[in-house]
């Protein structure tokens, strides 16, 4: 199975999925121009990996702004990690948040309601 | 976050063919299981709905709040914390139409330190910015909380002092220059002294540029005739 790497832009976060180590990593802010476009292969990826890799999964996320449709994009990623997640499959999610931004951990714990499988949110510094 | 836990909203509609999906009388029927599928996706696309729309309120706050950050910083000048010209332009109006309106004087005050090359000259720039923030809290505290206080460029200062009368302005002048005259800033090992001109003119709620170019003409005079005085524009 292949990685996927997609390069950041000033409306689109930088993507790196791994599949050798089972990551899902995207950093920056998403509010690109079509979201469910931009997010389709990111979502098919994980569903491939599910299928194909028995391995753990995780996704890390280091998102600082989420326009309505990216919102929609990542709670139904979530979805399809948790549906995973409840029959046995190991995955989690790692939230990284800037800690001078009481706002998104405040939206990051919405995305983690009504989620069973293990979701941290870690405040960081910026430039971390 | 109020609102987070609000549960959905009622939805008869699903009620109505959750009851009926489980009617004991239906219930094992297989015609039926594509609604039961239908059902639970309905109810699974309205919480997305509700989750997505919670966020997306949330992150538009955060938007909402940069936003009210970013209009006070774009009205304040950033090395004295004073309003800026454009903060300036955006207040004169009111203030203009208020002094028309009620037939009552005020006066622009223009001041500006005198040979603050000199500062800058011998202790370097950085404790030249000392100096200017320094001025520029005295400067706000020597005035009234009503009065406008602006950062007009390099050293000089502007006051919009609302009813108010050239006589008043003076005296409020008076007393701006003679605390600056007597404070002595310390800044990081050195004493510095600085006095200030000041300009003064009188405006009835016509001509704000008129104001502020007859106060500038009135500064020119105060440094032409020797500095560290106060001149009302005749």
């Amino acid at each position: 199975m292949n990685d996927l790497i997609i390069a950041g832009s000033i409306s689109s976060p930088t993507v790196r999925l791994d599949a050798s180590r089972g990551s899902m990593e995207l950093a920056g802010e998403s509010y690109p121009q079509n979201a469910f476009d931009f997010f389709a292969p990111i979502i098919d990826w994980a569903r491939q990996f599910l299928r194909e890799c028995p391995d753990p999964i995780t996704l890390l996320l280091r998102l600082s702004y989420l326009n309505t449709s990216s919102t929609k994009c990542i709670i139904d990623l979530l979805d399809l990690l948790e549906n995973a997640y409840k029959i046995g499959r190991s995955a989690r999610v790692v939230w990284y948040c800037d800690k001078e931004n009481e706002r998104a951990r405040e939206a990051a714990e919405e995305f983690r309601e009504d989620v069973s499988l293990p979701f941290e949110i870690v405040m960081e510094g910026p430039g971390q | 976050m109020k609102g987070r836990n609000d549960p959905p909203p009622p939805d008869p509609f699903l009620e109505r063919t959750r009851e009926v999906l489980t009617d004991p009388v239906y219930a094992g029927n297989p015609l039926l299981e594509p609604y039961r599928e239908l059902a639970e996706r309905y109810a699974h696309m309205v919480r997305t709905f509700m989750k997505t729309l919670h966020i997306s309120d949330n992150y538009q706050l955060r938007l909402k709040e940069l936003n009210e950050v970013l209009d006070e910083a774009m009205r304040t000048d950033f090395l004295t914390g004073l309003m800026n010209r454009r903060a300036f332009f955006d207040r004169i109006k009111p203030e203009l139409s208020r002094s028309r309106r009620h037939n009552r004087p005020l006066c622009i005050l223009m001041g500006d330190i005198d040979s603050f090359k000199a500062v800058n000259d011998r202790y370097g720039h950085d404790i030249g910015d000392k100096v200017l923030q320094e001025t520029a809290r005295t400067f706000a505290s020597a005035l009234r909380s009503e009065d406008l206080k602006v950062r007009w460029g390099g050293e000089e200062f502007l006051a919009l002092l609302p009813e108010t009368d050239a006589p008043g302005a003076a005296a409020a002048a008076e007393k701006l220059r003679s605390i600056i005259e007597q404070t002595v800033f310390e800044v990081a090992g050195n004493s510095i002294c600085v006095t200030i001109s000041i300009g003064i003119a009188e405006e009835h709620g016509e001509d704000a540029e008129g104001a502020i170019r007859a106060a500038d003409q009135a500064l020119l005079e105060a440094k032409r005739t020797g500095r560290n005085k106060v001149v009302v524009a005749s």
